[in-house]
């Protein structure tokens, strides 16, 4: 509950506030939104399930964009940076499936 | 591999016979666990820590209010810097955008300029030809003036417009022939508007101009790229060619000469379209005054005024208005010199058939 309040207020306060991004930040926002919305589908399906926590929820949250974030630099110190956000992507969009997937059968038995 | 040959090594140990039957897709551990467990499993574990009756202290709530309101401000900061369009490279884009308008502004200003000086010293040297009261040379310096290009003129005559095929893909209509490649077959090649022009000349056009670029002695008619450059200033589709003489006898020459077949066999052929338009009142630019230089060595047997090409020279220019060049071993012609119409200026050779599929120029 905190923690979805928190999100919330967060957002807006991005939104109005409007901080600037960093340049040598930028290449990493695409990643760090995908994995965003994994941990939200995540928290959504948890939820349902009936085990969300607040704490499991936030911290998976941030760390899946750090990680999303480091694996697409690394990629990019290697030379491979657009072929591992490919499978990060790829990683990340299975899980928002499966996670969406178990959420509408919550929420339409079907 | 290695449990193959850890289990052929030795004899069956205890960790041997207690281990599970191994899955069938054992090697797809990874798959598996992207597919079958995308939920954390932090969660099952928090909700077990719950049910045993532990509840979190009031510093892990704060901490976490913390990270979620971090977490959605980064989000939410990042959406909204993804949906805004890509400010740098857009920048540099209008800046170049910015600077093309302007330096084509600039060349504009400056043609316009050019022109109205032409203007002036045009009139100037009417009436300068006017106060000498010389009506033989006015009307010398006049007809040189026509057909060296240098003034502007209107008559009639016959206008043919180019086009590239229609099935020439995104480069036929008005679109910028710079811009794409591809589909060089029914494309108008440099060539055909050289043998069109020269066709022209052929059948006694007085006045050639492209594009609204006049035609003089010095012109010519290339590729570069994609685009036909006149005079070094690419042409935009479809290809004009105005020609100023009798348009019957222009039309009936040009059409029983070679250009004129060429032309046919390009529209049946590659499906260039082209059609000939006659036309009572045509205007076509002037190109300006422009002068050559002729060097030759000096002979002692030859006497100065023989030049090859002095003869025709200098008309517009005051220095020397008979004509007759400077003796010396360096002869500077004005404007109208070397100018051979309305007989052809030499350029390339007509070919006698085929059309040009591809250019020599361009040819991958």
């Amino acid at each position: 509950m905190i923690a979805a309040i928190g999100l919330l207020i967060g957002i807006v306060a991005g939104l109005v506030l409007e901080p600037t991004v960093p340049l040598w930040l930028q290449p990493y926002l695409p990643i760090a939104v995908v994995a965003a919305l994994d941990a939200v589908f995540g928290g959504l399906r948890a939820v349902l399930d009936g085990i969300f926590d607040d704490r499991v929820f936030t911290v998976s949250f941030l760390s899946n964009i750090v990680v999303a974030a480091l694996i697409v630099y690394l990629g990019d110190q290697l030379g491979v940076g657009s072929q591992l956000s490919t499978g990060v992507v790829v990683v990340l969009g299975i899980r928002i499936f499966s996670n969406a997937a178990s959420i509408r059968r919550h929420l339409f038995k079907a | 591999m290695g449990a193959v040959a850890h289990s052929t090594s030795g004899r069956p140990g205890p960790a041997e016979a207690t281990r599970r039957p191994r899955p069938p897709d054992a090697s797809m551990t990874l798959l598996r666990e992207v597919m079958e467990r995308p939920l954390d499993p932090g969660y099952a574990t928090a909700a077990a820590r719950r049910a045993r009756g532990e509840t979190p202290g009031r510093r892990a709530m704060v901490l976490t209010l913390v990270l979620a309101l971090l977490c959605g401000a980064i989000t939410a900061r990042a959406i909204a810097e993804l949906r805004r369009p890509q400010a740098d490279a857009d920048q540099t884009r209008s800046a170049l955008q910015a600077e093309v308008r302007r330096r084509s502004a600039d060349v504009d200003a400056q043609q316009k300029e050019l022109d109205q000086l032409r203007a002036q010293v045009a009139a100037l040297q009417a009436r300068s030809l006017a106060v000498s009261g010389d009506a033989a040379l006015a009307s010398q310096a006049q007809l040189l003036g026509l057909v060296s290009a240098e003034n502007p003129v209107t008559g009639p005559g016959l206008k043919i417009t180019m086009n590239d095929a229609a099935s020439a893909g995104s480069t036929s209509g008005s679109t910028d022939p710079r811009a794409a490649g591809g589909g060089a077959e029914g494309r108008v090649l440099d060539r055909d508007v050289q043998i069109v022009v020269n066709g022209l000349w052929a059948a006694g056009a007085e006045a050639i101009a492209v594009n609204g670029q006049r035609l003089t002695a010095r012109s010519a008619i290339r590729y570069a790229g994609q685009a036909i450059l006149v005079d070094f200033r690419p042409l935009v589709p479809p290809y004009v060619v105005s020609a100023i003489g009798d348009p019957s006898g222009l039309q009936t020459r040009f059409a029983a000469g070679s250009a004129g077949e060429y032309l046919q066999a390009l529209r049946d052929n590659y499906g260039v379209q082209a059609a000939i338009v006659s036309s009572t009142d045509l205007e076509l630019p002037g190109a300006g005054a422009f002068s050559t230089q002729f060097l030759h060595a000096r002979d002692a047997s030859s006497a100065p005024t023989s030049a090859p090409t002095g003869s025709r020279g200098g008309a517009s220019s005051g220095a020397s208005p008979s004509g007759a060049p400077r003796s010396g071993s360096r002869t500077t012609g004005s404007a109208s010199s070397g100018s051979t119409s309305p007989s052809p200026p030499a350029a390339s050779p007509v070919p006698t058939a085929g059309p040009a599929a591809t250019s020599p120029e361009v040819s991958p």
